[in-house]
C-alpha cells in the first residue's frame, strides 16, 4: 500500500525557489488531514547545500539525490523521481507547476502510469483516493478530477496557491541513490534578458495596456509616465499603433506582438477586440480597467475596474 | 526530413454558459471553436526550417486528435503551407485528457517517425502542459519544455533550444535530435495565410485515421488511456473577474496592491 | 420598412444571390446582415438560418455589430435563459427588446444585466429603483451609464450605504441627490467623490477640506472657486498641487510658483497647460525633467519660436514631441524627419501637411512606423501607395487602407490580402469599388462576408428600410478606424 506525500523541491543558479516552501505549505495541510508521512527531495550535484533550508516544520524526512549537473535537466529529474517514487512508495507527489516541471512530469507520469493533473490549486482525499482541483476554459471554470485505480498521482501545483511554509522542523536526511542516467541534452548557461531601451512585449512581465480609452494623442504621455512610474511595459491595442500614437513594436494582438511572457496585464481602456485578446489572453493575471461594466475584456480579466481610466491613472500614481 | 506538429481545437467560452447535464463539461452549444493560440507558432516554426537554408526536403505534417469539427482548425494549417494533416479519433476519446491523448499521437508518430515535433507548450483553453513533453515520454525521444528560441541546421544530429524561465530569464540547452519541443509564444511572428492558400486547403485531402487502426489498444485509449478522470465542472464561487468595487481612489489603492504583490512575487 | 424593397435589376439579382447564400452559409451573420432589409416574405428563410440552431441563437445574441431588428425578433422567441442574458449584455440590444425581457419571473443574472443596461428604457429602470431587492441589481443600476438623474434620486432615497459610492461616481446623479449623499457619508473617499462630481453643490465648494484625498479631488474641480484653486496649488502636497496645476479653472498667476516646483510632475502639469503664456514657456522650456520638456514642446500654447530647442534636445521624445507641435515651422520637420530615432521621423510623417521633399524622403525609411505614416498620408503618390500595399509588415499594409484617399486600384491589391481584418477594413473603404466588394461574397472570413453582404444590402435597400439600419453598429470586433480625434490633428 502507497503512503505517504513527496515533495519534489526546485532550485537554480544555486538558490532554492521560493514555491518549494508553498509545496511544502500545501503538503503540510494534506499530511495533517490524512496522518501521511511528508518527504521533501532535492536533486542537484550537491544537493547537501540545500538540506538546511528544506528542514521545514512538518516535515518527516528530507531525501538527498545526487545529480550529475546542478542545473535542470529533464531526465536526469524524470529518473530521479521515480527512484524516489521507488524508494520511498508515496501515494502523492506534488512538484511546482513551472517551466521546470513542464519538462519532466508528464513523461513520468505517462511511462508509469501515476495518476496526473497539472496546474492545481485544491487537493483533497475521499473514499476514491485523492482529488485535485485545476481550472479549465481560459479559467472560468473549475474542474475536480480524480484518479481512479491509481496508486500513485503526481500533481503539479500552481505556485502562489499555498502559503509557503517559513519556520523550521527537525526531519531526518537521507540519501536516495543516483539512477543511471545519460542525458541527451545538455545545459549550456543562464541568458539574462536583453536589457536596453527597446520595447520587449513579448519578453515583458508586466505590462500596462492603452486602448482607445485614451482619446487622443497627448493623453497618451500620461500612461507613459504611468507605466514608467509602476515598472510596467507600455502597450496598446491596434487602433493607438494605427493612429501612430506609439511604436508598432508596442502594440499587443494579432496584427501585434504576442505579450508571451506577460504575468501581469493591466489593459486601460480597452474594450477587448477579438485580435487583441489573442495576444494576451493567456496572461495569468488581467486586470481590466473600461468604463463599460460589460466591455468583452471583463470576460478574460481576473479583476475588473468599471471606472474612468484617467481617474484610474491618477490615483494609481499617487501609490508609487 | 519530417516535422510533426500536433495541434488542438480549443473551445472558449463567452459569459453565461451552462454546463452538460452531467456536470462534467459545458453544453457543446457553449463552446466556440478555434486553432490553439500556441499552434500558430510551432506550425510558423516548422515552415521557417522548411524555407530557411537547407530546408528543401523538409515535410511538415500537421496532426490532431479530435471530431470532425477538428478539421477547420487543420485546414488553417495547409493554408498556411503545412504539406500534410492528419487527423486521429473514435469516439472513446471523448473522454481522453492530455495524456490519454499523447498515446493516440505516439501512435501517430510511431507510424510517421518525424525527426522533429513541435508542439506549443499549452493550449489556451485547459492550459495542461502535458501533451507534448507526454509524447515525448512515450517515444522516448530528447525533449526540452517552453522553448523561446530554436538554433537547428536542418539534417543536423543536434539543435541548441533557449527555455524560457520564470522571471525572465532563460536557459540555454543543447539537445539531441531526433527531439519533442514544446515551443513559447513569441518564439517567431506567424504568418497569416493567403486569400489563395484557403481556398486550396479547402479542396486538399485530410487522412483521417481510427484511433483503433494505428494500434492505440482498448487499454490504452480514451479514459482508460487517462491520467485523471473529471469528476466534475463548476463556476467557482468568487466568479472569473473579481470586480474591485468603490470610488476611483479606493479602486486604485487595490490596484496598487495587486501590483505590488505582483512585484514582490517576481 | 416592411413595404418590399423596390430593387433595380441587377440589385435584385444580387440580393437574390445573397439571400440564397445567406440561407447556406457556414455562420448565421450573412443572414443577420440581410434581415433588416428582407422583404416580410423573405424573412422566413432568414430567420430559419439565423434562429434554428441554439448554437447560432446563442451567437446572434452576443454579437454586438448585429441589427437591433435581429436582437428584438430574437428577445422575442421565447428561448430559455442563455440567450436571454447575452441578449441583456449586448450592446447593441434596442430599448424595445430589454423592456421585453424584464419580466417578473426574470433570474438575478437578468435583471442585473437589464439593470445596467444603458438602453433599458425609463420606466423600467424606474421600478427597479424603487422595488428591487437584491443589492447586485441596484448596484448594477447605479453603474448604468445611461440611467436618468431621477432614477439615481429613487434609488438614493432607500438610503442603502454601499450604494452611497456608486451614487456619487455616477456622473448623471443630480445636484440634490449629491447633497443628500453629503449629509449621509461618513466616508472621506465618497465625500471626495463629490466634491470631483461635474455636478457637485457650490455650497461644498467653499473651503479647503481637511483631508488630504478631499483636497486632490477638489483641485480637479473645474467649478471650484478660483481663490480656493489658488490656495490648492500651493498646498503641502504635491498630488494636490499637481492637480491644481491641471485645473483649467486655476488662475495662472497662482501658478507662476509651480513653475520651480521642486515635484517634476507639477511642473509638467502647468508647461501642459493650453493657456500657458510665452514667458511661462520660456521658464520650462530647459526644464531638468524631460517629461515636462515633453509636455511643453507638444502643447500648442508654447510659442512655435521656442520649439527650436525641443527640436534639438537630448532626449528623442521631447524632440518627438517637438514634431508633434501644431505649428512646427517647416524648417524644423525637416531637421526632425532626418533624426537619427526612427520614432522621431514618424512623428513628421504622420503630419498631414508636409513640404514634398520632406514626404519623399520619409518615403525612402526602412522603418514600419515611418512607412504607416507614409502610408496614410493625404499627399502621397498613388504609385507609392501601390508599392506599400504589398508590403511584408501588414502594419504598413493596413496605413494604406486607413488612408482615405487611397484609390480604388491601389485597394485592389488588398482585397488578397492574408490578413482577413485587412480584408474587412477594405471592404468599408469609401473608394473601394462595388465591383471589387462583389467578387469578395464569398470571402472565407466570416466576418468578411458579413460586410460585404451588409454593404449590398444596405445600398439596396428602400429609403424606409434604410431608417431601419441607422443604429446598425459598426462591427465592433474590427475595430477598424483609429480613434475619430486622430484624423483632426495635424
Amino acid at each position: 500500500m502507497m503512503s505517504g506525500i513527496l515533495v519534489i523541491s526546485e532550485h537554480r543558479n544555486g538558490e532554492l525557489r521560493p514555491v518549494s516552501r508553498e509545496l511544502v505549505g500545501a503538503a503540510v495541510a494534506l499530511k495533517d488531514a490524512t496522518g501521511e508521512p511528508l518527504r521533501v527531495a532535492v536533486i542537484g550535484e550537491a544537493p547537501e547545500r540545500y538540506v538546511a533550508e528544506l528542514k521545514l516544520a512538518g516535515v518527516d524526512e528530507v531525501l538527498t539525490v545526487q545529480a550529475v549537473v546542478d542545473a535542470f535537466d529533464p531526465e536526469i529529474y524524470e529518473a530521479s523521481v521515480r527512484a524516489l517514487i521507488e524508494a520511498r512508495q508515496p501515494s502523492l507527489v506534488l512538484l511546482a507547476h513551472s517551466v521546470d516541471s513542464l519538462g519532466y512530469a508528464a513523461p513520468l507520469a505517462v511511462k508509469n502510469g501515476y495518476g496526473f493533473a497539472t496546474d492545481v490549486f485544491g487537493i483533497e482525499r475521499d473514499a476514491d483516493g485523492w482529488v485535485a482541483t485545476r481550472a479549465g476554459y481560459g479559467q472560468k471554470v473549475n474542474i475536480e478530477v480524480d484518479f481512479p485505480g491509481r496508486s500513485v498521482v503526481v500533481l503539479t501545483v500552481r505556485p502562489g496557491a499555498y502559503k509557503p511554509v517559513e519556520t523550521f522542523g527537525e526531519p531526518s536526511v537521507s540519501a536516495v541513490p543516483a539512477p543511471a542516467v545519460t542525458p541527451r541534452s545538455q545545459h549550456l548557461g543562464f541568458e539574462e534578458p536583453a536589457g536596453g531601451d527597446d520595447v520587449n512585449i513579448p519578453g515583458a512581465e508586466f505590462i500596462v495596456s492603452i486602448g482607445r480609452g485614451v482619446g487622443e494623442e497627448d493623453n497618451v504621455e500620461e500612461f507613459k509616465e504611468l507605466a514608467d512610474s509602476v515598472g510596467a511595459t507600455l502597450g496598446c491595442s491596434r487602433p493607438i499603433a494605427d493612429a501612430g500614437w506609439l511604436p508598432k513594436a508596442r502594440q499587443v494582438g494579432q496584427s501585434g506582438k504576442t505579450a508571451a511572457a506577460c504575468k501581469l496585464y493591466v489593459a486601460m481602456g480597452i474594450s477587448g477586440s477579438v485580435q487583441h485578446m489573442a495576444g494576451m489572453k493567456h496572461v495569468e493575471t488581467i486586470v481590466a480597467v473600461n468604463t463599460d461594466p460589460e466591455a468583452s475584456i471583463f470576460t478574460i480579466a481576473r479583476y475588473g475596474i468599471v471606472g474612468d481610466i484617467f481617474d484610474i491613472g491618477r490615483e494609481l500614481r499617487n501609490h508609487f | 526530413m519530417k516535422i510533426l506538429v500536433p495541434i488542438k481545437q480549443v473551445a472558449t467560452l463567452d459569459e453565461d454558459f451552462e454546463f452538460r447535464e452531467d456536470g462534467r463539461d459545458i453544453d457543446p452549444d457553449f463552446l466556440i471553436h478555434d486553432l490553439n493560440e500556441w499552434d500558430n507558432y510551432t506550425l510558423e516554426e516548422a515552415m521557417r526550417l522548411k524555407e530557411g537554408p537547407g530546408g528543401e526536403g523538409i515535410e511538415v505534417v500537421v496532426a490532431t486528435v479530435g471530431p470532425e469539427s477538428a478539421d477547420e482548425e487543420l485546414r488553417k494549417c495547409l493554408a498556411k503551407g503545412a504539406d500534410r494533416a492528419l487527423r486521429v479519433w473514435s469516439d472513446a476519446l471523448e473522454d481522453a485528457d492530455a495524456i490519454g491523448v499523447a498515446r493516440v499521437l505516439a501512435a501517430l508518430a510511431r507510424r510517421e517517425s518525424p525527426d522533429l515535433i513541435f508542439a506549443g507548450v499549452q493550449a489556451t483553453d485547459h492550459a495542461c502542459g502535458a501533451t507534448g513533453m507526454a509524447l515525448a515520454g512515450l517515444l522516448d525521444l530528447p525533449h526540452a519544455a517552453v522553448v523561446a528560441a530554436l538554433d537547428y541546421t536542418p539534417g543536423s544530429n543536434s539543435a541548441t533550444v533557449r527555455r524560457e524561465l520564470e522571471g525572465g530569464s532563460y536557459a540555454s540547452v543543447r539537445i539531441d535530435c531526433p527531439a519533442v519541443l514544446t515551443l513559447q509564444l513569441g518564439i517567431n511572428t506567424p504568418r497569416y495565410a493567403s486569400l489563395r492558400g484557403i481556398k486550396q486547403a479547402a479542396q486538399r485531402p485530410i487522412e483521417v485515421l481510427d484511433a483503433e487502426a494505428l494500434g492505440v489498444t482498448a487499454d490504452a485509449l480514451g479514459a482508460a488511456g487517462s491520467a485523471s478522470r473529471v469528476r466534475r465542472m463548476y463556476v467557482p464561487e468568487k466568479g472569473r473577474a473579481q470586480m474591485i468595487e468603490g470610488t476611483p481612489a479606493e479602486q486604485a489603492a487595490r490596484l496598487a496592491q495587486i501590483i505590488k504583490e505582483f512585484g514582490g512575487a517576481a | 420598412m416592411r413595404s418590399s424593397p423596390d430593387r433595380s435589376g441587377t440589385a435584385r439579382r444580387h440580393w437574390r444571390e445573397l439571400a440564397e447564400r445567406a440561407c447556406t452559409d457556414e455562420a448565421p451573420f450573412a443572414a443577420a446582415a440581410l434581415y433588416p432589409y428582407a422583404a416580410p416574405r423573405e424573412r422566413a428563410g432568414l430567420e430559419a438560418r439565423m434562429f434554428g440552431e441554439r448554437r447560432d441563437r446563442l451567437l446572434l445574441a452576443s454579437a454586438p455589430f448585429v441589427a437591433p431588428a435581429v436582437l428584438a425578433r430574437l428577445a422575442a422567441l421565447d428561448d430559455g435563459g442563455a440567450v436571454q442574458l447575452r441578449l441583456a449584455r449586448n450592446p447593441a440590444t434596442s430599448a424595445a427588446a430589454l423592456g421585453a425581457l424584464w419580466r417578473a419571473d426574470a433570474s438575478p443574472r437578468l435583471r442585473q444585466l437589464i439593470a445596467r443596461h444603458a438602453r433599458t428604457p425609463r420606466a423600467v429602470l424606474g421600478q427597479i429603483a424603487a422595488a428591487a431587492g437584491e443589492i447586485e441589481t441596484l448596484r448594477a443600476l447605479c453603474e448604468n451609464g445611461g440611467v436618468a438623474a431621477e432614477v439615481l434620486a429613487t434609488v438614493s432615497e432607500r438610503r442603502i450605504g454601499v450604494l452611497q459610492r456608486l451614487l456619487a461616481v455616477n456622473i448623471a446623479t443630480a445636484e440634490d441627490t449629491l447633497l443628500a449623499l453629503w449629509a449621509e457619508a461618513d466616508d472621506e473617499a465618497v465625500r471626495a467623490q463629490i466634491l470631483l462630481h461635474p455636478h457637485c453643490p457650490d455650497v461644498l465648494l467653499a473651503t479647503v477640506p481637511a483631508s488630504l484625498l478631499e483636497r486632490r479631488c477638489l483641485a480637479r474641480q473645474q467649478r471650484a472657486p478660483r481663490a480656493l484653486l489658488a490656495e490648492l496649488a500651493n498646498d503641502r502636497d504635491a498630488a494636490v498641487r499637481r492637480a491644481a496645476a491641471e485645473n483649467p479653472g486655476t488662475p495662472l498667476a497662482a501658478l507662476v510658483a509651480n513653475c520651480f516646483d521642486a515635484d517634476a510632475t507639477v511642473r509638467h502639469a502647468v508647461a501642459a497647460r493650453r493657456d500657458l503664456p510665452p514667458a511661462l514657456a520660456g521658464c520650462l522650456v530647459d526644464d531638468a525633467d524631460a517629461r515636462v520638456r515633453r509636455a511643453l514642446a507638444r502643447n500648442p500654447a508654447c510659442p512655435p519660436e521656442l520649439l527650436v530647442r525641443p527640436a534639438t534636445d537630448a532626449d528623442a521624445e521631447v524632440r518627438r514631441a517637438a514634431a508633434r507641435h501644431p505649428h512646427c515651422p517647416h524648417e524644423l520637420l525637416d531637421r526632425l524627419s532626418r533624426d537619427e530615432v526612427t520614432w522621431v521621423q514618424a512623428a513628421v510623417a504622420y503630419r498631414d501637411e508636409l513640404p514634398y521633399a520632406v514626404l519623399r524622403r520619409l518615403a525612402r525609411s526602412s522603418d514600419v512606423d515611418v512607412l504607416a505614416g507614409v502610408a496614410r498620408h493625404p499627399a502621397t503618390a498613388p504609385s507609392r501607395l501601390a508599392r506599400l500595399a504589398i508590403h511584408d509588415c501588414p502594419d504598413v499594409r493596413r496605413a494604406v487602407i486607413l488612408n482615405p484617399r487611397t484609390p480604388r486600384m491601389v485597394l485592389r491589391l488588398l482585397r488578397q490580402d492574408g490578413y482577413a481584418l485587412h480584408r474587412a477594413m477594405a471592404v468599408d473603404h469609401p473608394r473601394f469599388a462595388d465591383t471589387d466588394r462583389w467578387r469578395m461574397r464569398d470571402d472565407p472570413d466570416v466576418q468578411v462576408r458579413f460586410r460585404v453582404f451588409q454593404h449590398f444590402a444596405r445600398r439596396d435597400a428602400m429609403p424606409a428600410a434604410h431608417e431601419a439600419s441607422v443604429h446598425v453598429t459598426q462591427l465592433s470586433h474590427y475595430q477598424p478606424h483609429p480613434p475619430k480625434e486622430h484624423m483632426e490633428t495635424t
